[in-house]
């Protein structure tokens, strides 16, 4: 530890606390430096430091609701969300600037005029490319410790088992219902717990699907409905809601990586900003 | 004491009079399914995907009780 400290020495502050305590941060500088001296890659560099309590200054932030073990955990975690949209394109940016250090976005659409309301990475720059590319370049840019890997498909029964296989949770940022059945199928055979999210105008839900459980065949029965049936198409999705959903999705996953209690299975939460109010519903 | 019933989305702008903030009180019908009261609002039970009473999931055939509190979704798929 005196060792990594003196290596860092220039790198380093020191951040009081409370109490008369402190603890260490290291600059992206201290953090490229260290990579270098030893050869590994910056999260390499970065779980050396945690495992010392030294924080990359880019997670100090996170300390106090994350200890250094659970921001190194997250950095060894791995994530993929479907849909980069409006619900998936905020999910991707919130994982990486959480610190899960691989990340697969997968979306077969390209972005279009329509998405400027509410999706994050639709920009008039980004029009016309493909939204899972561009989360994967965002993902990649926020957080150059991050490995995010872009899927430009649309998903079904066939791509999905490899897609989902080894993730540690899959986040649902889709925006149909028949879609998202199949996630959830592959999802159980692949024993990874899912995230599921879904808006319709100002209200929105969200529930933990673990592979087995409830899930959307207690929700919406047996089959999906037919996507014309979705509230969403009356209703909208306006700027607020898709932000507010995919934070709630962001946190459930955060705790399911860390090992953490959140909503438990056959719980669905269900927002209303129009009201506004939150509230837990049991399924079953 | 009168049922309390919550609309989502959708399916408020199909009750005429219906204010999100209260929710509508509506006469306890002895022997009532979900089903029933669902008819009773003029809605379509086959675009109701999800029915909870106290917070609580719940099927078309369920038999109310008096003072239970009724929530009414449409199906909710969009990102």
């Amino acid at each position: 530890m005196p060792e990594l400290r003196r290596l860092l020495a220039p790198y380093l502050k020191q951040i009081p606390l409370p109490e008369g305590e402190a603890f260490y941060a290291v600059s992206l500088a201290g953090l490229e430096a260290l990579a270098a001296e030893q050869g590994g890659g910056l999260k390499q560099a970065m779980l050396e430091c945690l495992d010392q309590g030294i924080w990359p200054e880019r997670f100090r932030a996170n300390r106090g609701e994350l200890g250094a073990q659970d921001q190194a955990r997250l950095l060894n975690s791995s994530a993929a969300v479907m849909g980069c949209g409006g619900l998936g394109g905020l999910a991707c940016l919130l994982l990486a600037r959480l610190g899960v250090g691989d990340l697969l976005l997968v979306d077969g659409d390209s972005f279009e005029e329509s998405n400027l309301n509410r999706q994050m990475l639709a920009t008039p720059e980004t029009l016309g490319r493909p939204k899972a590319q561009v989360a994967a370049q965002a993902a990649a840019g926020l957080n150059p410790a991050c490995h995010a890997r872009g899927e430009v498909a649309w998903i079904g029964p066939d791509n999905l088992p490899a897609l989902v296989a080894g993730r540690q949770v899959v986040v649902d940022c889709l925006d149909n219902l028949a879609a998202r059945y199949h996630l959830e199928d592959a999802c159980r055979a692949a024993g990874v717990p899912l995230v599921h999210g879904a808006l319709a105008g100002m209200e929105g839900m969200v529930m933990v699907i673990p592979p087995q459980g409830p899930g959307l065949r207690d929700l919406h029965g047996p089959t999906p409905p037919p996507k014309d049936h979705g509230a969403e198409v009356l209703m909208g999705t306006p700027t607020p809601t898709p932000a507010a959903v995919a934070s709630l999705e962001v946190s459930e996953a955060m705790k399911l990586l860390l090992g953490r209690p959140g909503l438990k299975p056959g719980q669905l939460l269900h927002l209303d900003l129009g009201a506004p109010s939150l509230e837990i519903l049991t399924l079953g | 004491m009168p049922l309390l019933v919550k609309l989502s989305t959708t399916l408020r702008g199909q009750v005429p009079g219906y204010d999100p903030d209260t929710g509508l009180d509506l006469a306890f019908v002895p022997g009532e399914s979900a089903q029933g009261l669902i008819l009773r609002l003029g809605l379509d039970p086959t675009r109701i995907k999800i029915i909870m009473v106290n917070g609580r999931s719940a099927t078309l055939g369920q038999e109310l009780k008096d003072g239970d509190r009724v929530g009414l979704f449409p199906p909710v798929g969009g990102g």
